[in-house]
Order: structure tokens, then C-alpha cells, then sequence
């Protein structure tokens, strides 16, 4: 190959991965040091400039998007190089097009035919060395998802005498339920995290020629076997892999588990029925409930006040919204109503009672 | 709480729906006057203690001109749990002293009070109009009478 050739090749594939250096840099500071909206750039940086509550998780997950990050702009840099060798291969191959090989490169390296050309081959080179590291990726992430989902609860997990104790209709925690997460997916990850790990196992040798074969394809169609394509496919490919499976394993398990539990939590959240029973236990003439009404309308505060258990009654009620009032029955909206006004949230309490009297009403 | 009959007859769920209604702002007043009305209609179901509360919140609102009929009004509210002014105090006085729960005496007392400032309405009227100084004289004892009443036990 010609030395002016190989120069400009080389000097392609440098400019470009500086290029995309200063380009992530460049996003970060425009996405971390501006308040105007940012760029498109911006907000793809954004997406991947994590940020959680925990510290550690943050720092873990931002590691492996780095790690991520690196790994792409590596890929893309052989890409590019490959898709410039490529362009140049081409021109002297015996069976290469007519139009290729009547461009001259040593006198015609800058013409729009050829920069055209050039432009082309990086970037089915970059779009397809990508695509086939976000396969390895996905599929990757897929099972980092499957493995990382909190199993639900089997019943041989129990204590024995917890199990009794459920089965005899005493556990207080179930009869709270009146909503359950659908549990169903957790219940295929389960199944399915025992069946990849089993079958893995065993067919593992198969599957190693099955992603030769299919990296040996791939590097056949796209580079002709050529630039080093046998080994950049596949290292693509399980490269993008084993970045995707840990980032979404821990993901989920950091993140989504608690996401889950949280929601699953929200759902089971039901006031005991001491709540219940204290609230409905405050006599309606209670000034600690409710003051009366005054003939000024800035009365003063009443000296009677809610008691420490009526307001940790009220508190168990918290986290029950207005639009959740329909589910439950006209005793607990009541209930519902007196937790909200001992809390002196008198505005979500008249909610409660117009709720109440349009149901009286309509019955 | 009834558990029989409709809410909207319950005179316990009335008074406190009044009462929410009342201390959710002005979005809701006209809601807080029409419920305390309907637990003043229904107040006869009502325990002796909520009575007494339905009372006192139906002749406040009188009383603050938020419901027609001002002072005459209240004081006709305000009959019926404790009498024409310059009574009821022996009746009032033993069921204080039978009970411990401090806001049904409240709710007792709170009429009495309610029943001096109808009156000091009526007397400051009175004054206005002219009338003999016999009857205004009259008045200002039972305005005294009902506050001694209040104030000697609070």
C-alpha cells in the first residue's frame, strides 16, 4: 500500500477518535455548567451522567458506563480505521466495482468521488460494528435483567410456624393486602434464571461455536475478512455483552428491586385496624378533631388537641390519597376523613366528607 | 356513629362534616352552613353532649349574621337547650357536675356564653331604640348572670 495512503488512513482514524474525546467532553461541561436548556448532546450526556441518591451506586454504575463509553469509542476508532483500509482494498481488488477501481487514489485521494466513497465505508463500518455491540448489549442487559429481579418469596423460605400461623388465617401482614404487585414476571425470571443457568451449562461448548459462526459470518459480509475483523466482531460483540450484563444487573438490582418493594409497599400500605378504631373512636364533639364553628373567623386554637395515638392513627392514613377513596368502604373514608382532620388538613378532609355525602346521597 | 341509618341523618356525621367544612376555608362555607343546619334538623337523635354541640355551631352561625334571623334567632336555638335567659343554670350545674368529659361541659358552658352575646345584641338594640331602662336593666342581669355562670367554672 501506498505510504501516502496508509498516512491518510491512519491520520482519519486519530482525527476521529479525538473528535469524539473533545465531543464527550465538550457535552459534559455544556450539560453540568449551563442552565439553559441543554443540546441534544446535552441530554444524551444527561441520560448518562447517573445520578442517585446512594453514593456508591452512583459511582459504581458511572464507572461502568465509562467503562461503556470507552469501549464504543474504541470500537468506533477501528471502525473508522477499517472503513478507510476498506475503501483502499477495494480500489485493488480484482473484483471490486468499476467505479472504485477507476478512481486513482494517489492522484484523486480528495475528490468528491472518493471522499464520498470514503465517507460511506466508515460509516457502514461504525453503524455496523455499533449495531453489533448494542446486540451483544441488549442481549447482555436482558439477562443482567432476568438475573438482577428480586425473587418472589417461596413458601419453603418461611419458618415453619409463620407458614402455620398464615395457613391458620393469623398472618396479620396478608390480611392488610387489599392490592398485590403482579408478581408474575418475577415468577418467569425465577423460572428462567434456573433454566439459562442449567441448560448454560450444559450446552456451553455449543454456544461458543454458535457465536464463532456467527461472528465468522458477520466478518465475512461486512469486511471480507479483513482489518482484523475476525477478532473485532466477536470481541464487539462479547464486549458489549459483558458491559450490558453487569450494568443491568446491578441496575435492577440496585434500582428496580427497590422500585418494586417500594411500589409492592405503597399497595400493601393499609392502616392497622387500631388506626381504625382509634380514629373512629374520637367523639365528633372533639375539639381535637375538628374546632367549632366560631362566630369570628379567626378563632382561636382550641385547648383540647388530638392525643399521641390519635395522631399516629391519623399518620397510618398518610399515604392513602383521595383518589384511592373509592376502594374503601364509607366506615374507613370516615376514618379517613377524621385521620386528615386531626392532622388539620381540614381542605382533603372536606374532599372526604363532600365524597361521603355525594355516596349517602346516591345510595 | 349510626350504622342504621343514612349519614346524612346522622347527627354526629353532620356536625362534624359542618364543622371540616367550616375550618376548610371559604371554598366550603356554604356547604358548613347548610350541613350545620341539616344536624340542627336532626339534632333530636343526637346524644345530650352533641346536642349541645349542634346548638352552640347553629346559633354561632346565627349569631355571626352567616345564617338569617341574627340575635332572636340564636336566641331560640339557644332555648332549647338551656332555656329563656335567667334559667336553666341549677340543670346545667348538676349535669357539669355528673360528667368528666370536659367537652360536653364545654359544649354546655359554650351556650351559656353564646346566650350572654345574644343578649348583649339585643341589649345594645334595646339602648339604640330607646326602650324603657327598666327592661335594658333587666337584660344587663341576665347577660351578667350567664357570664358569673361561665366564668366560675372556667
Amino acid at each position: 500500500m501506498d505510504t501516502r495512503v496508509s498516512s491518510f488512513a491512519i491520520l482519519i482514524a486519530v482525527v476521529v477518535f479525538v473528535f469524539l474525546i473533545v465531543l464527550a467532553v465538550a457535552s459534559y461541561f455544556r450539560a453540568g455548567n449551563t442552565t439553559r436548556p441543554p443540546s441534544v448532546l446535552g441530554s444524551l450526556w444527561n441520560s448518562l451522567d447517573l445520578e442517585f441518591a446512594d453514593r456508591n451506586t452512583t459511582r459504581t454504575l458511572r464507572l461502568l458506563v465509562m467503562v461503556m463509553i470507552v469501549f464504543g469509542i474504541m470500537i468506533v476508532t477501528w471502525a473508522t480505521g477499517a472503513g478507510v483500509m476498506r475503501t483502499i482494498w477495494l480500489h485493488g481488488d480484482p473484483s471490486g466495482s468499476e467505479w472504485v477501481k477507476d478512481i486513482n487514489l494517489r492522484q484523486q485521494l480528495f475528490s468528491p468521488e472518493t471522499s464520498l466513497f470514503l465517507v460511506t465505508e466508515i460509516m457502514r463500518a461504525v453503524g455496523a460494528m455499533l449495531a453489533l455491540c448494542l446486540t451483544g448489549g441488549f442481549a447482555g442487559a436482558a439477562l443482567g435483567f432476568l438475573f438482577g429481579l428480586p425473587r418472589p418469596p417461596r413458601d419453603s423460605d418461611r419458618p415453619p410456624e409463620a407458614a402455620a400461623k398464615q395457613e391458620a388465617g393469623g398472618g396479620v401482614h396478608d390480611s392488610k393486602h387489599r392490592w398485590r404487585l403482579n408478581s408474575n414476571l418475577l415468577n418467569i425470571s425465577d423460572w428462567l434464571t434456573t433454566a439459562i443457568v442449567g441448560v448454560g451449562l450444559v450446552e456451553a461448548r455449543g454456544a461458543a461455536t454458535w457465536l464463532g459462526e456467527v461472528t465468522n459470518s458477520a466478518a465475512q459480509w461486512l469486511f471480507a475478512y479483513r482489518h482484523g475483523s475476525p477478532v473485532m466482531i466477536p470481541a464487539a460483540i462479547v464486549g458489549g455483552a459483558f458491559s450490558g450484563f453487569p450494568f443491568f444487573y446491578l441496575y435492577t438490582q440496585l434500582i428496580v428491586s427497590g422500585l418494586i418493594a417500594q411500589a409492592d409497599l405503597g399497595l400493601k400500605r393499609v392502616p392497622s385496624p387500631i388506626a381504625g378504631s382509634t380514629l373512629r373512636g374520637i367523639k365528633s364533639i372533639r375539639q381535637g378533631l375538628v374546632p367549632w364553628i366560631s362566630r369570628s373567623r379567626h378563632a382561636p386554637n382550641p385547648a383540647d388537641q388530638p392525643t399521641i395515638q390519635e395522631i399516629q392513627a391519623a399518620l397510618e392514613y398518610a399515604d392513602i390519597q383521595f383518589s384511592d377513596l373509592l376502594d374503601l368502604s364509607p366506615e374507613d373514608v370516615r376514618s379517613w376523613v377524621r385521620a386528615k382532620a386531626v392532622l388539620n388538613a381540614y381542605q382533603e378532609a372536606a374532599k372526604g366528607i363532600i365524597h361521603l355525602l355525594g355516596r349517602a346521597h346516591n345510595e | 356513629m349510626n350504622k342504621s341509618g343514612s349519614l346524612t341523618d346522622d347527627p354526629d356525621f353532620l356536625l362534624e362534616a359542618a364543622r371540616i367544612l367550616n375550618a376548610a376555608g371559604t371554598d366550603y362555607q356554604v356547604a358548613a352552613i347548610a350541613i350545620a343546619e341539616s344536624a340542627w334538623k336532626v339534632c333530636e337523635k343526637a346524644a345530650p353532649e352533641v346536642q349541645d354541640a349542634i346548638a352552640g355551631d347553629a346559633a354561632a352561625l346565627r349569631l355571626a349574621g352567616r345564617l338569617p334571623g341574627g340575635y332572636p334567632s340564636a336566641l331560640e336555638v339557644l332555648e332549647t337547650r338551656v332555656g329563656v335567659p335567667g334559667t336553666g343554670f341549677d340543670q346545667a350545674a348538676s349535669i357539669l357536675k355528673s360528667t368528666a368529659d370536659v367537652n360536653a361541659s364545654d359544649a354546655k358552658l359554650r351556650l351559656f356564653l353564646l346566650r350572654a352575646l345574644a343578649l348583649g345584641q339585643q341589649y345594645r338594640e334595646m339602648k339604640r331604640s330607646g326602650k324603657p331602662v327598666k327592661d335594658v336593666a333587666q337584660l344587663r342581669e341576665h347577660i351578667k348572670a350567664d357570664l358569673q355562670f361561665v366564668f366560675k367554672r372556667r
